[in-house]
């Protein structure tokens, strides 16, 4: 990013960072608006889902789970900011952690006589 | 040292809380040597009774309980504590550290850890120890009669949840802690596999963790979990441990494969062949170790579709297990390899491990598996990768740093009659059990006929483990002998190449009294040769900010131990007491304000970061 002197960032560089930071706020903000909206419309879903007659019970318990991993995903990179830079830990701990309790579930659920 | 020594405090005082790293490891090492010649005695009890056949030495329960608590003993009480000595007093110092990130939860570990260890072992004195295997697997668990079980459920139980909060410490030590200039890449190998194998530790613990609990709740509360005439499973308790005890076992090889990592270059003056692809194996063994818990289970009876994947995946595993030995040899070859005794573990470990992993492999294919499980095959197995691989590894780590860790040097000659004895004693013992097991001698039965040809190969292996025994004994001689009388260590008396040999032996409490500069992987070696004695400090010399110790950690170890025992007895008001101990003590860590003391710049020594 340019030169600098003795570690100050010039008036030029600084405008530049500004406009940059600018566009990356407003890029968020949309899509906390839209993941807003998302998340309230499969809530919306899964609440039709229990409500109405023409989904069977049985469907209706799988399509909740299903609506319920995409609103925790959404509340972890949009809300947690998990997709911002220095979260590779987290992140690693968090999916290494959710496959070792699933290949748990799945052994005492399917690997049984 | 100097004039801000805290007035003379009174050592039992100083050991039960201190928050030292170096000391927690010290008290760590003497706890898991304390377990092993414990589990060590079980061994030789146990080689005594099938000395002979139809030997009455012990009896059938005695034998089941010796049997139970050596494995018991040698994988939870002795070999992950001397692990854990050596992360303790070494890690810190190899990542250029003051301590580790959470000195308080180390102590915690720690004590936790013994409170387990002692519970589990009170059965010899309360009327009978675990005798359902150090597997513990239902239903012979849930209705194994008396109290024995019991200690081995709560016992593991605690010192589990030590080992856990102890790998937390590790992960979060080494992301955050590492000196200026120590990248990922610069890590020594060390310190690398210290991190996956916490990392392992993080996510394999809570699946026994549960196994425990349910156990705990069909023997003493009286649930049906694992009962099949009520409906339960006690095949979801065989996938609970094995998904916890196949991870187990690399998070005891993986900190040996480190260990060995350390001393083959220094011994072989080189630097460690494919230092990338050892990063890279180690990673993948951690992944890997995770995909394979069914090849314990082979026989259960799950179908050859799941067999064979697991089969699969469990081959697999030779493929970075391999690149390492390969690594290690090409380390050594074209170098000027000294054998010291640490180096000859070293050198000694790889053809006994290649035959453990050789075994392995002929394990890992079910139909053969179905020949081999159960036998004295798979002793022999297990103890050429438990012992041929960790206890080498922690032999070859003691003898390395046993000069840092205590400032004295160990007698080289001492220590190679310790290793040859201890060499020739191990495959002796455990050779002929591989032909036992083919010829279908059954493990964990207590004796055998004889006219069944078995007599000669276990009487072999009996003297094998007596000779075990002498090599010990040896080893604890060399270890009192220069305790008394030992030459004092110089600061790096191997002319090795990371930052721990930078600073004196042993290092003063505070590690480095400036930060070291890291300018690359095997960080001091680098100094060396740029002609530096010491290494260059990343930061101006200031006062040092140390933590407080505290009783505490302690304090919470008694009351869970206060609650598991009464548990056991059903004395629930005692139980509760106890669980009241410690939360208070809880209670206490969250409001009383720890705010640590300074060492003064002007009482350190003036040498700069060697810390002299």
């Amino acid at each position: 990013m340019g030169s600098h002197q003795n570690d100050s960032v010039s008036k030029h560089d600084q405008s530049h960072l500004d406009i940059h930071h600018k566009i990356a706020h407003q890029k968020e903000l949309k899509q906390h608006i839209v993941s807003f909206a998302m998340m309230i419309f499969l809530t919306m879903l899964s609440f039709i889902a229990v409500a109405s007659e023409a989904i069977s019970t049985r469907f209706a318990i799988l399509f909740i789970l299903v609506l319920a991993g995409i609103q925790a995903a959404f509340q972890l990179y949009i809300w947690m900011h998990l997709s911002h830079k220095g979260h590779q830990y987290p992140t690693w701990g968090i999916f290494f952690g959710i496959g070792v309790a699933a290949t748990c579930v799945a052994a005492g659920a399917a690997m049984i006589w | 040292m100097s004039a801000h020594a805290q007035k003379k405090k009174n050592p039992i005082w100083d050991w039960l809380t201190t928050v030292d790293h170096k000391k927690i490891g010290i008290l760590y090492l003497a706890t898991g040597a304390f377990f092993f010649l414990l589990g060590g005695l079980e061994a030789i009890l146990i080689r005594i009774q099938l000395l002979y056949p139809e030997n009455n030495f012990v009896g059938a329960q005695t034998f089941n309980e010796l049997l139970t608590m050596h494995g018991t003993t040698m994988i939870f009480l002795a070999a992950m504590p001397l692990v854990f000595g050596f992360f303790n007093a070494i890690v810190p110092l190899q990542i250029g550290a003051r301590d580790v990130a959470f000195p308080f939860v180390n102590s915690l570990g720690y004590w936790l850890f013994t409170a387990g260890g002692i519970m589990l072992n009170l059965g010899w004195f309360l009327g009978g120890s675990p005798d359902a295997g150090w597997t513990g697997y239902a239903p012979l668990s849930t209705t194994s009669p008396g109290n024995g079980v019991d200690f081995y459920v709560l016992g593991l139980q605690i010192s589990g949840i030590g080992t856990l909060i102890g790998g937390i410490n590790f992960l979060v030590t080494i992301v955050n802690m590492r000196a200026p200039g120590m990248t990922f890449m610069r890590m020594p190998l060390f310190t690398w596999t210290t991190f996956i194998t916490s990392g392992l530790i993080l996510f394999a613990f809570p699946a026994l963790t549960i196994g425990l609990a349910l156990l705990m709740l069909d023997r003493l509360f009286g649930t049906q979990f694992f009962a099949a005439e009520a409906g339960g499973n006690p095949i979801i308790y065989e996938h609970l441990f094995w998904i916890f005890g196949h991870p187990e076992v690399y998070i005891l090889i993986l900190p040996a494969f480190g260990i060995f990592s350390e001393v083959i270059p220094v011994m072989a003056k080189k630097r460690l062949f494919g230092y990338s692809a050892m990063v890279f194996a180690t990673a993948l063994i951690g992944f890997l170790g995770f995909m394979v818990w069914v090849h314990h289970m082979f026989t259960v009876g799950l179908g050859p579709i799941a067999n064979s994947i697991f089969a699969v995946a469990t081959m697999l595993i030779a493929v970075p297990t391999g690149v390492k030995i390969f690594n290690w040899l090409f380390t050594m070859w074209g170098g000027k390899v000294v054998f010291t005794t640490a180096n000859l573990w070293a050198v000694g470990f790889i053809p006994s491990f290649v035959l453990g992993g050789m075994t392995g492999v002929m394990l890992s294919v079910p139909p053969a598996d179905y020949q081999y499980h159960d036998s004295y095959f798979v002793v022999a197995h297990f103890h050429y990768v438990i012992v041929g691989g960790v206890v080498f590894g922690l032999f070859a780590g003691m003898y390395y740093w046993w000069p840092k860790i205590f400032g004295r040097m160990l007698n080289e000659t001492l220590g190679k009659i310790h290793f040859w004895l201890f060499f020739i004693g191990f495959h002796l013992t455990f050779f002929p059990q591989h032909f036992l097991g083919l010829m279908g001698m059954p493990r964990r039965v207590y004796t055998y006929l004889s006219g069944q040809e078995l007599e000669t190969a276990n009487f072999v292996s009996s003297i094998g483990a007596f000779l075990m025994g002498v090599a010990t004994i040896v080893m604890l001689w060399n270890i009192i002998q220069t305790s008394v009388a030992g030459k004092k260590a110089s600061n790096d008396p191997w002319d090795a190449r990371t930052l721990e040999w930078a600073i004196s032996s042993p290092p003063p409490e505070y590690n480095f009294a400036q930060t070291p500069l890291v300018r690359g992987l095997d960080a001091f070696w680098l100094e060396k040769r740029a002609g530096n004695k010491t290494m260059t400090p990343a930061e101006p010399l200031d006062d040092i900010h140390m933590p407080d110790s505290s009783i505490l950690p302690f304090m919470m170890a008694v009351g869970l131990f206060i609650a598991a025992l009464s548990a056991i007895y059903s004395s629930w008001a005692i139980a509760i007491g106890g669980l009241v101990l410690t939360f208070a003590m809880m209670f206490l860590r969250s409001v009383i304000d720890y705010h640590g003391y300074h060492i003064h710049k002007e009482d350190l020594p003036s040498e700069g970061v060697d810390g002299k």
